[in-house]
């Protein structure tokens, strides 16, 4: 047990399992939000069809099709930085946790009302990448989870931002 | 402890960064403007339905009435992919699913065929049907039904006042919008409305562009002269 432990904390503060986390959610999250970013109001309406919002007051959704796709961008900027990047991963874990259920169920409606096998349907999840299979989406969610939780639980501050200002005499940022 | 509670600062520092720059582009920006409290999915007019203007109501303008297929304002309540079961090409199945959940209004609908004998009245050829094509602008200018007027019903402003003009003039304002599970013509009925279009004169096509094309109706594809 001690050995596993060493042994991935030698891996951890190589920096390199961080960094590749990092890079990968940011890619993946400044990517998806600029693609809602472009188009506002297709995110706004693929938001509506989850029903986790009420309608009415519409301030709920409105706001948060304005707020979400730029929470992504600036999480993404943040981890690829390597800026407040733990932060930034809790940000993308929590849209995560919110999410891949509300996908999950979506589609386990859809499975229910139309009979087909779960692993044929498809549609756009608002995720920023149009129509797609949603077994293979709600895999990649799991997967960008497990990310998220590298970027939280590593304690290595290599080939970060971060790290650059610890260096600096009289500047601390996390 | 010392950890989760800079993680947690972090976050609400990205947040509060997040919430101002949304906000802020948000307002900035010429097109895609969200407005905050505006609700865009409200399917029935916010004012009451606006009566019919005598002139027309008493046959001043008299084109030839088609059977169409309408729905009381006040009682009915239509699913639309019900309306044309038998005419709408083959959908999705997922896109099937979420039709009878989210497709149902009270505006007055036409079907395929009595579209086809209003596309082809004279009265169209004269200006006295008025098409209005709900869908994004790309998808306008790829084709659309001959004469039809592009009204984003989430951006309608200048083409909604074009259309609420000639809408005053005219017998039918036909709305359609992708067919299939696409709401926005339901939208665009109801912004038509609340701009003081009569009711009576609102009819909602469900079958839309994909119903259209899919019957080798004539298209026109770029930007109508308005």
């Amino acid at each position: 047990m001690n050995a596993n432990g060493s042994w991935l904390r030698r891996v951890d503060e190589t920096g390199v399992p961080l960094l590749l986390a990092r890079v990968i959610l940011a890619a993946t999250f400044i990517y998806m939000g600029s693609n809602k970013v472009g188009e506002p109001f297709d995110f706004l309406k693929q938001i509506r069809l989850y029903q986790m919002l009420p309608e009415t007051p519409p301030i709920y959704l409105n706001a948060t099709a304005i707020v979400l796709p730029w929470l992504e961008i600036v999480a993404g900027i943040a981890l690829l930085i390597g800026l407040r990047f733990r932060g930034a991963a809790a940000a993308i874990a929590l849209m995560l946790l919110v999410f891949t259920p509300a996908i999950l169920i979506r589609a386990l409606h859809i499975q229910a009302d139309t009979g087909s096998s779960f692993f044929e349907i498809v549609f756009d999840c608002g995720c920023g990448t149009g129509p797609v299979t949603i077994w293979i989406k709600l895999l990649g969610n799991v997967g960008l989870f497990v990310l998220a939780f590298v970027v939280l639980l590593s304690r290595s501050r290599r080939f970060s931002l971060a790290a650059w200002f610890d260096r600096q005499p009289s500047i601390a940022v996390a | 402890m010392q950890s989760l509670k800079r993680v947690l600062l972090d976050f609400g520092l990205l947040g509060g960064l997040s919430i101002a720059i949304g906000f802020g582009v948000n307002a900035l920006r010429e097109r895609g403007a969200i407005k905050p409290t505006k609700n865009y999915f409200e399917k029935t007019a916010q004012t009451p339905p606006h009566p019919k203007p005598a002139s027309r109501s008493t046959g001043e303008v008299s084109p030839p009435t088609p059977n169409l297929t309408t729905t009381p304002p006040t009682t009915g309540t239509t699913t639309a992919a019900a309306t044309n079961k038998h005419d709408a090409p083959k959908q999705p199945e997922a896109a099937q699913a979420e039709n009878s959940k989210h497709l149902q209004h009270n505006y007055q609908v036409i079907d395929f065929g009595e579209l086809v004998k209003v596309f082809h009245d004279p009265a169209t050829t004269q200006g006295l049907n008025l098409f209005v094509d709900a869908r994004k602008p790309d998808l306008y200018e790829e084709g659309h039904i001959p004469g039809a007027i592009q009204c984003d019903p989430y951006e309608p402003d200048d083409a909604l006042n074009g259309i609420v003009a000639r809408a005053n003039g005219v017998e039918r304002v036909i709305v359609y919008c992708g067919g299939g599970d696409c709401e926005d013509s339901i939208f665009m009925c109801r912004e038509l409305l609340d701009a003081a279009v009569p009711y009576d004169s609102i009819f909602l096509y469900p079958g839309g562009w994909k119903e259209w094309s899919a019957n080798q109706m004539p298209a026109q594809a770029g930007r109508e002269e308005q």
